[in-house]
């Protein structure tokens, strides 16, 4: 059983509700203008008035009402059910139970009902699942949660006040992002990725003459034979290597539908840098994030697994803010080290993401733009002048797309994982490509 | 993806198509049974009198408080309502009496027959209120209900019956002792559920 997180009881009796008003007041308007009048006619149409009165009032006596909330998880995935939980205990028989669930703009309701109305036999004990579902990372609010319980003809009602909210981390979900590619530098000790230092390492980089303090077991005996002097297989060392996530959190486009729905640009981001950063940190790569959007936030350099849980946390709070520190592209590109991959999560909207990217690209770093803009985040139904501009825009768009490839910089959509794999191999074949060199 | 034909028509379209579920059925079925039940009543009432003029401002004037019912349940309108028929009846059954239309007196099935409609008329208002739009509702709440309204309905009827039986039979005496226990308990009940009470707290089970 999961431990139970947040829970609140409260025991109440039941209070006079309107119905009670209407019923004495009824009978005793009609009562008194009878009995004054001596009309027996209307004395009879206060007479079921008054018995409703009597079996009201003679039952709401001995009912009570417990009412507990339990919320057992804190923290969720995306896409998984919260076991949320209202207990209702009674020892009346209560004629409805009307349960109003509020939940905030990440988490949504397995059924889509809101609100339920139930019946309690007296008594026994109903557990109302809420059916609460994580749709989006954030977080999240679950409540207040509205409960009205009704008795006794339903001329009592029991004051239960409203459940208190209970907040919710819902982490980003991670897409399965397995990839072999080596990145163009490393930088650190140890690591998967083959770097351009010669020694201890498993891909072969050529044959030299033995010297002093190489391990006998490097020696090529074959080729020793053939040239008459003791030859060894030299290879070149694995290391880890440094990525650094920019996350373009300056606009939100599109619609946010949740894990299974459509994917909002801000959506497609924190989700990518999720899996890539549960990526390289399974490698033993380090990496930095670095929110570029109208504040700037960054987190420490983060190394191992244990770090993705300070990872995700730290991405929960990307969101359209609307104040906060005005960054200019100089100040990201010095938070970059220089042979660290950068992986660039961006709609290419704003104008400064794209000179930040061209800067780091001059600076010589190996840069992959990863395209969060949703297919369905442009208008497709225009008139003539709409679809012009549409048009420009376009045009434009793909102008920005080809000068940053032009510049060795690949622009890949966050589609499928694959294509960033492509993108990764790709940079890793332009690193060991020769370069000119200025004298 | 929205039509050509603008945002305004798809969002009519949509409200309509959520209105048409099951859920709003029902919910529009208890209103349309309810303003039966109201328009069963003001005929009733409206009934005893002969003069058409007279009939036609009763019914306008109900019919005027059955759809402010209908619009907002749980408000006073149905208190306005019940106590409004109770009231034109009174009138114009004594207005037929003092212009010597003796013969014009309701039958005993006209007079249960409006207890009822009333008293379900109170009872819909109640269940519409508690019942809110767009809720799931379990169906043992809607027997729970229908068995509380004939618990109090059945005995209601019965002694309304009996009331309106009896006192040509036993010279009204049957009458008075009836009606003066319906008013001892009319008012005695809601003073001692409403009194106020500051030495019992909300979870004192002495009191």
């Amino acid at each position: 059983m999961s431990p139970r997180l947040a829970a609140s009881s409260y025991g109440s009796r039941p209070a006079p509700t309107a119905v009670l008003v209407r019923l004495s007041t009824v009978s005793v308007v009609l009562l008194v203008a009878g009995l004054g009048l001596g009309r027996p006619d209307v004395v009879a149409l206060a007479a079921p008035f008054t018995v409703a009165l009597f079996l009201a009032v003679r039952r709401a006596r001995g009912a009570r009402v417990e009412a507990e909330l339990e919320i057992s998880r804190a923290e969720v995935v995306e896409g998984t059910a919260l076991d949320g939980t209202l207990t209702i205990r009674t020892t009346g028989d209560l004629d409805a139970v009307v349960v109003d669930v509020q939940v905030g703009i990440g988490l949504a309701l397995r059924d889509g009902v809101r609100r339920r109305a139930i019946a309690v036999r007296g008594g026994e004990e109903v557990v109302v699942n809420l059916g609460i579902v994580a749709a989006r990372w954030g977080h999240s609010a679950v409540g207040p949660i509205h409960v009205n319980i009704v008795t006794a003809g339903l001329a009592f009602a029991v004051a239960v006040p409203d459940r208190p909210t209970h907040w919710l981390t819902v982490l980003p979900s991670v897409e399965r992002f397995r990839s072999d590619a080596s990145l163009p530098y490393a930088v650190t000790a140890a690591g998967s990725h083959r770097s351009l230092v010669r020694g201890d390492g498993v891909d072969f980089a050529g044959i030299r003459p033995f010297v002093f303090g190489d391990r006998l077991r490097r020696v090529n005996w074959r080729v020793s034979q053939r040239t008459g002097s003791l030859q060894v297989v030299d290879s070149f060392t694995e290391r880890a290597s440094e990525v650094v996530v920019l996350i373009d959190s300056a606009q939100d486009v599109g619609a946010s539908g949740g894990v299974g729905g459509t994917a909002s640009s801000l959506d497609a981001a924190v989700r990518a840098a999720a899996t890539v950063t549960a990526h390289h940190l399974r490698r033993g790569d380090a990496v930095r994030l670095v929110d570029v959007g109208t504040r700037l936030r960054f987190l420490r350099r983060l190394t191992g697994r244990r770090d993705f849980v300070v990872a995700c946390n730290w991405l929960l709070d990307t969101r359209l803010a609307e104040v906060g520190e005005a960054w200019v592209p100089d100040r990201v590109a010095a938070l970059a080290p220089p042979r660290a991959t950068v992986l660039a999560l961006t709609p290419l909207l704003d104008e400064r993401m794209t000179t930040l990217v061209a800067r780091l690209r001059q600076r010589g770093q190996p840069v992959v733009v990863v395209d969060t803009l949703p297919p369905d985040a442009v208008p497709r139904q225009l008139d003539v002048y709409e679809a012009l501009a549409r048009r420009m825009w376009m045009m434009e768009r793909e102008r920005t797309v080809a000068l940053l490839v032009e510049s060795g910089c690949p622009v890949v959509p966050w589609t499928t994982t694959g294509a960033l794999d492509r993108a990764l191999r790709e940079l890793g074949v332009a690193a060991l490509a020769p370069r000119a060199a200025a004298r | 993806m929205s039509s050509t034909r603008g945002p305004v028509l798809d969002g009519i379209r949509a409200r309509l198509r959520a209105y048409s579920s099951r859920r709003y059925a029902f919910l529009l079925g208890l209103a349309v049974l309810h303003l039966s039940l109201m328009v069963a009543a003001g005929w009733l009432v409206a009934g005893q009198i002969g003069a058409n003029p007279i009939r036609v401002l009763v019914i306008g004037l109900l019919g005027a408080v059955a759809a402010f019912v209908i619009a907002s349940p749980g408000s006073a309108g149905a208190l306005v309502f019940i106590v409004g028929c109770g009231f034109f009846y009174l009138m114009l059954t004594a207005l037929e009496t003092s212009i010597g239309a003796d013969d014009r007196m309701p039958h005993p099935f006209q007079v249960l027959g409006l207890a009822a409609a009333l008293y379900l008329v109170h009872a819909l208002d109640g269940l519409r209120e508690i019942l809110p739009p767009n809720a799931s509702i379990d169906p043992t709440v809607l027997t729970r209900w229908l068995r509380r309204v004939a618990e109090a309905l059945v005995p209601g009827l019965g002694i309304g019956g009996l009331l309106v039986v009896l006192p040509t039979a036993s010279g009204g005496g049957t009458f008075w002792l009836v009606g003066a226990v319906a008013l001892l308990l009319a008012v005695g009940l809601p003073v001692l559920v409403l009194r106020p009470r500051p030495w019992a707290g909300p979870d004192d089970p002495t009191s």
